[in-house]
């Protein structure tokens, strides 16, 4: 069965498009993601018109690979300006930046890279192992436990994401509020608001996400004439691609540091909304107290940049599988793969992965390969990719906007979509400013229908004892982790409040 | 124009609106689901208006001194880029894709460039404004064959 499963899923990616997307999902995501603020779920949103158009695989696959690009992307501008292109960079910029100051950026960017590959590889194969497993124990969860896993999801994300745990609460109770515009769960029309017919369905998914996280972004940089300010920066160093591969030694010797990032990345990938920041910080950390000379740490340790890199890039797998198993996105980027399974009618969950075994094994396959073409195309691009750090904004913001909302229009004819992610692109500009995460917005708008229905469905199964539903382990460890999460900063800030 | 004061005060007035539409129809799905959470929102709002008063985070005069919001609105240059792609979506219906598409390229730099006296446009980004926009067109026209105008 297993082996049938496996051959059908080899079969499924044994095409020239599957190839293609992931040659040109990478490339995408190298380029946009070595900008600093473009990160991979930018280049991913900015790319998400496109999977209309694709078979299902091959779009999973280029999303997937833009998102891996954008990650790996995001270290080379932290290694070589000391500006991470993506959040999850942070903790490469620390060792990578003193690197390059030290004359060995190569060898950083080596490393960095070679790690990328490491991490992706290992988070894919142990989210290979996992799936079967998680899927059967996801499969005898009730929609209590759904509800409270989703609702844990997003306290997850409030209390990791934002400054104010306040306002990113309210970030994703709005989420939750705009998932309820138009025809309610049961299929009743809820309400005709502002009188627009064309909200009778709810916010359009794809134009929402696109506003929300790649427009919104965009908006940030209008008014400065570079991404990158290049006052102040000295020279760029130049990479060589015969020097990065020259780093592939040295790297072997550290497999025992990457496999721990790539182990702990995946770990925390799984946790819903914990992110790549999250992984690479927490992996950079532990690998810190743990190492002999923690002291070298900071000061352009080669042991930094690849707990960092493995860390970030195996926290995707960890995500995915999340994503795949109970239909949670963690992420922004996992949510923009989530909506790329939900352009094709593809609802991820445990009966999605019982009746789509081959199709779930072609995706970690496909991300195996991935990570292997990563490392041949990576230090391909590094040279070229350096270059486009500091693309002028007057050219960068209005050709991204140009394409997207080509793709946005194409979709149904309608520029009503237009207008919603624009409507939205001014909401998460307006909300990440004042520290309201987007994101949050964005992961309620996603969990609220599971949320809804499954209410629904309690209000039938357990009218008369409610008091059971508070027997189901599930429902117990969430709400210890609710108190938990919420509890800890209130404390801490009457703790600073003396 | 917008400080930490008026941000929960617009989403608190959104969710009211809904509210009220909600309660308005009355129908017993949405008090299951849709009231709750716009009641937690209300009353998450009020308590960040409070804090943010608490802490004189925020500035209440300015989120009502309308010459301040005039001049914001004049001088952002997020606000005229806005203004801009609303241009581009009224005149959409009006004008072929790829001629409005290398307007708003060519365009674009004098709104975003914040240095007035820099140079518009070059010929080598004319040149690329046209191949973009035509590309562009031209995949999607070709994916899907939509009526790109």
């Amino acid at each position: 069965m297993f082996i049938d499963n496996l051959a059908e899923a080899i079969d499924l990616l044994t095409n020239w498009q599957v190839f293609a997307a992931i040659i040109i999902g990478l490339v995408t995501g190298l380029l946009l993601g070595a900008i600093p603020g473009i990160t991979g779920g930018v280049a991913m949103a900015v790319s998400l018109t496109i999977c209309y158009y694709l078979d299902p695989i091959v779009a999973i696959m280029f999303l997937s690979a833009t998102y891996t690009g954008g990650i790996t992307g995001g270290s080379i501008s932290a290694i070589l300006l000391n500006m991470p292109g993506s959040p999850g960079s942070v903790a490469t910029a620390i060792d990578g930046f003193q690197m390059t100051r030290q004359g060995r950026h190569n060898y950083a960017l080596g490393l960095a890279l070679f790690s990328s590959v490491a991490g992706t590889f290992l988070s894919y194969l142990l989210m290979g192992l996992a799936l079967i497993p998680v899927t059967g124990w996801v499969s005898n969860m009730g929609p209590a436990d759904r509800i409270a896993v989703a609702v844990t999801a997003l306290l997850v994300l409030a209390a990791l994401r934002g400054k104010h745990l306040l306002r990113s609460l309210i970030a994703c109770a709005f989420g939750l509020l705009l998932s309820t515009l138009g025809t309610s769960q049961n299929g009743v029309l809820r309400s005709e608001f502002l009188d627009m017919p064309m909200l009778f369905d709810g916010l359009p998914l794809v134009p929402t996400i696109i506003g929300l996280l790649a427009f919104s972004e965009l908006l940030n940089f209008i008014g400065k004439p570079f991404v990158v300010d290049q006052s102040g920066q000295s020279e760029l160093a130049k990479p060589s691609v015969r020097e990065i591969y020259a780093s592939f030694g040295d790297w072997a010797k550290r497999w025992k540091t990457a496999l721990f990032g790539g182990l702990i990345g995946f770990i925390v990938g799984v946790i819903p909304a914990a992110g790549s920041s999250i992984a690479s910080l927490f992996a950079y950390g532990q690998a810190k107290s743990l190492s002999k000379h923690p002291e070298q740490f900071g000061e352009g340790a080669p042991d930094g940049v690849v707990v960092a890199e493995s860390a970030n890039n195996g926290s995707e797998g960890g995500a995915m599988l999340t994503t795949l198993a109970l239909g949670i996105p963690g992420s922004g980027a996992s949510a923009i793969l989530l909506s790329g399974f939900l352009i094709f009618g593809l609802v991820p969950g445990p009966v999605w992965i019982a009746n789509n075994i081959p199709f779930a094994y072609s995706v970690v396959i496909g991300n195996l390969l991935q990570a292997v073409l990563l490392a041949v195309i990576g230090a391909m691009m590094v040279a070229r990719i350096a270059s486009i750090i500091y693309v002028p904004v007057k050219y960068l913001a209005p050709a991204l906007v140009i394409v997207s909302s080509a793709g946005m229009f194409a979709l149904r004819g309608s520029v009503f979509d237009i207008c919603i992610a624009w409507l939205f692109a001014y909401v998460g500009y307006i909300f990440k400013k004042y520290d309201y995460p987007p994101i949050g917005v964005l992961l309620g708008l996603m969990l609220g229908p599971t949320i809804e229905s499954e209410i629904y469905r309690i209000g039938i199964i357990y009218s008369d004892d409610y008091a059971s539903l508070f027997t189901r382990p599930v429902v117990v460890v969430s709400i210890v982790v609710a108190f938990i999460l919420l509890g800890l900063p209130m404390l801490r800030n009457r703790k600073a409040k003396g | 124009m917008l400080n930490s004061f008026s941000l929960p005060v617009m989403i608190g007035a959104v969710t009211a609106y809904y509210l009220y539409e909600i309660i308005k129809l009355n129908s017993r799905f949405n008090y299951n689901f849709v009231v709750p959470v716009a009641v937690i929102i209300l009353i998450f709002c009020v308590i960040e208006v409070v804090n943010v008063l608490r802490r004189r985070e925020g500035d209440f005069s300015a989120a009502i001194d309308v010459r301040k919001i005039v001049n914001t609105i004049l001088h952002a240059p997020e606000v005229r880029f806005g203004a801009m792609v609303v241009a581009f979506l009224v005149l959409f219906d009006f004008v072929p894709f790829v001629v409005l598409s290398i307007a708003f390229l060519l365009l674009s730099p004098l709104l975003v460039a914040r240095d007035p006296a820099a140079p518009l446009v070059s010929w080598k980004w004319a040149v690329m404004s046209v191949v973009i926009a035509g590309s562009t067109y031209a995949t999607f026209k070709m994916l899907l064959d939509a009526p790109l105008y």
